[in-house]
């Protein structure tokens, strides 16, 4: 007979076997939530269990469970991949979870409502935190797969109405394990090297499962922090990711996104420049047509016309002077005429020779007029002068 | 100068134009400055091809 072990001894030469076993290391375990419990501590204790009613224990420490993306519920379908262990103390075989996923549609949609409620309680969801979406944007981000057809489609429909702008690609996986982590360093990467004015994320239509990575709460955190304005283009019309309500805007399908962040197309511009162009040349023309009319409004009056009109006018006033001014001698000369012939009508009547003609005569002595007797004695020489001429006298007597 | 920078110019230019504040030669001038930012917004968009840059996301972090 061997020799007796102790019950530790046994517990832990089984946990050594088990934790040497390949096969049960790094297992990946499908299964049903139950008995479960939240500790204080933040470890997760649980139970998981099948449809046979097979059961194992479960837990997960702390440090795992704080990346979970979901809030493990009793009933809840997942699968966990961990490490099958022994609890030495009591004896049980369990498996320490590394990694929990809610596993299949409802999971996934349970899941999906508890996040959402949860970002939209925290405000991650509010209308105020949108930003609008540049008109012109020159450089375009665009985060998604490079294989699918969303990138097709979004390249495709900013060639058509965008040409103008830059496209930004970063390409990324969009579903599978790593896809969460690789949107979240996408967007981060963007808002840190500010190297495009928009981003558009997104990816064709797919099952709930394909489309989980837009679901992930370090995107969403991520989306919310970004200062770039951000598209959300996931899936069809019909799908709604966490993605969707955090972004800025949210476009139905990745082809509705490209079409959303070029509200302005290239055609757009050309009618736009052309317009501008028509008016700017309308306003050019009113305003010649204006200052031609000005011009011809000046020009038609006569002097500008006619400058010799200016000079006729001159002269024929000089004319009208000089006519005035030969008048008004000629009156003045004759007036002195007249005045003249009076006068000397006058003086004529006036005239001593004229007396004399009718038979008086003048006598005069050494030139003077003799007006009295008493000027001439006897003997004196005198002259008496005719109107005809006149004689030399002696006085010889006085009376 | 970018498309946006080129047609805002351009419709500042209009505008000046309309206001009617300007000089006959100030006038022609603006016009021709401005057909000049038509042109130049016409042959960006006659001759744009879009550029496409690739990045990944490791190298941006």
């Amino acid at each position: 007979m061997s020799s007796i072990l102790s019950v530790s001894q046994l517990n832990r030469y089984v946990k050594s076997v088990i934790e040497s076993d390949d096969k049960l290391s790094d297992v990946y375990l499908r299964g049903e939530i139950s008995n479960l419990t939240l500790h204080s501590s933040g470890h997760i204790y649980f139970s998981l269990k099948d449809n046979e009613q097979c059961m194992i224990k479960a837990v997960m420490f702390a440090g795992k469970a704080r990346f979970l993306r979901f809030r493990p519920v009793n009933g809840m379908k997942v699968v966990i991949r961990g490490n099958v262990t022994l609890y030495e103390k009591a004896g049980t075989y369990q498996i320490i979870a590394e990694e929990m996923v809610p596993d299949g549609a409802g999971a996934l949609n349970m899941a999906y409502e508890q996040l959402k409620a949860k970002l939209e309680k925290e405000g991650l969801f509010d209308s105020e935190h949108k930003k609008p979406l540049p008109t012109f944007p020159k450089r375009i981000g665009v985060i998604t797969s490079p294989t699918g057809a969303a990138v097709q489609d979004i390249f495709r429909i900013l060639k058509r109405r965008y040409p103008i702008g830059e496209i930004i690609f970063c390409p990324v996986l969009v579903q599978g394990e790593n896809a969460a982590e690789d949107l979240t360093k996408a967007v981060r990467g963007f808002n840190k090297s500010k190297c495009a004015d928009l981003i558009i994320i997104g990816r064709g239509g797919g099952s709930i499962e394909d489309l989980w990575a837009f679901n992930d709460e370090s995107l969403a955190r991520a989306i919310y922090e970004c200062e770039i304005p951000i598209v959300s283009a996931v899936g069809h019309e019909t799908d709604f990711t966490i993605c969707d309500f955090v972004a800025d805007v949210r476009a139905s399908t990745p082809s509705a996104g490209a079409e959303l962040v070029s509200p302005v197309t290239v055609d757009n511009m050309l009618i736009q420049t052309e317009n501008i162009i028509n008016k700017m040349t309308v306003t050019v023309k009113k305003r010649l047509d204006n200052e031609f009319q000005r011009y011809e409004r000046i020009s038609n009056v006569k002097v500008l016309s006619n400058p010799e009109d200016i000079i006729n006018n001159r002269a024929m006033k000089l004319d009208i002077l000089k006519t005035k001014l030969k008048s008004a001698y000629t009156e003045k000369v004759s007036d002195e005429k007249a005045k003249f012939a009076e006068l000397t009508a006058k003086l004529d009547t006036l005239s001593p020779l004229k007396i004399l003609s009718r038979g008086y005569a003048v006598a005069k002595k050494d030139g003077e007029i003799l007006k009295s007797k008493e000027q001439a004695d006897i003997n004196d020489n005198i002259e008496i002068v005719f109107s005809d001429g006149s004689i030399e006298c002696t006085v010889t007597g006085r009376k | 100068m970018s498309y946006e920078e080129t047609i805002s110019k351009l419709e500042e230019t209009v505008k000046q134009l309309e206001s009617g504040k300007l000089s006959l030669e100030e006038s022609i001038e603006m016009f021709e400055q401005g057909t000049k930012l038509a042109r130049e917004c016409y042959e960006t968009l006659k001759n744009a091809e879009q550029k496409i840059t690739l990045i990944s996301e490791s190298e941006e972090n």
